[in-house]
């Protein structure tokens, strides 16, 4: 079966509600869906300091790419019917939704597996490089140890 | 953005030229998280490129 997946690089502020309402209603065949928001933080991620902006840069072919291999990676793992991927680039406030990513499947247990498999996946080899300036400076970020066990888990 | 007049070569000796023409790049050059990318996909180290390719290296990548 052909799961239905749609991919976005968003250059501007995304709704997760309304993004949610959006996917539910393609996903009415379906019994179960299942998302996650990542929000920007507002600490730095070596702790410390106030993070005043969050810079996120892409490359928008490569990225584009990248994150469809994942959706489809994901579609052919899990027994889902649809994917969404929305992941912002440019400079974000702390707090600002970053990344959306929902599944939808008959019964939960698919939809929950492929919406953490994204995220897993999106953290670690998603084509973005991420920037932290506050009054520390710039810090480039790089996945953390947990981001590439967690990234492990799915082999 | 760099043209380099040379002979189609692999990655891993691109790496090397590159790292001979920019010292500080050295040890990125080296680095394993840093990859290549040919013509806007990812590639090994065992790739071959060729004249007319473009061709990027990316630091380490983070999204979500």
């Amino acid at each position: 079966m052909s799961v239905a997946i749609a991919v976005t690089l968003a250059d501007a502020p995304l709704d997760p509600g309304a993004e949610l309402s959006a996917f539910c209603a393609v996903a009415s065949g379906d019994g179960a869906v299942a998302s996650f928001v990542g929000l920007t933080r507002g600490q730095a991620s070596g702790g410390g300091a106030e993070v005043a902006t969050l810079t996120l840069e892409a490359y928008r072919s490569v990225t584009l790419a990248s994150m469809h291999a994942i959706a489809d990676d994901a579609a052919a793992r899990f027994a889902v019917s649809a994917l969404r991927i929305i992941h912002r680039a440019g400079t974000m406030q702390p707090g600002e939704p970053i990344v959306f990513v929902a599944a939808s499947s008959p019964h939960r247990r698919a939809a929950f597996d492929a919406a953490d498999y994204l995220m897993d996946r999106l953290k670690t080899e998603a084509i973005f490089w991420k920037r932290e300036d506050g009054a520390g400076g710039a810090t480039w970020i790089e996945p953390t140890g947990d981001d590439v066990r967690d990234r492990a888990r799915w082999g | 953005m760099l043209e380099l007049d040379a002979a189609a070569c692999s990655i891993a000796e691109l790496r090397t030229t590159l790292a001979d023409i920019y010292p500080a790049l050295a040890a990125d050059m080296a680095s394993a998280r840093v990859r290549a990318c040919v013509d806007e996909a990812i590639v090994p180290d065992a790739a071959t490129v060729t004249a007319g390719q473009v061709i990027a290296f990316f630091p380490p990548v983070s999204g979500g």
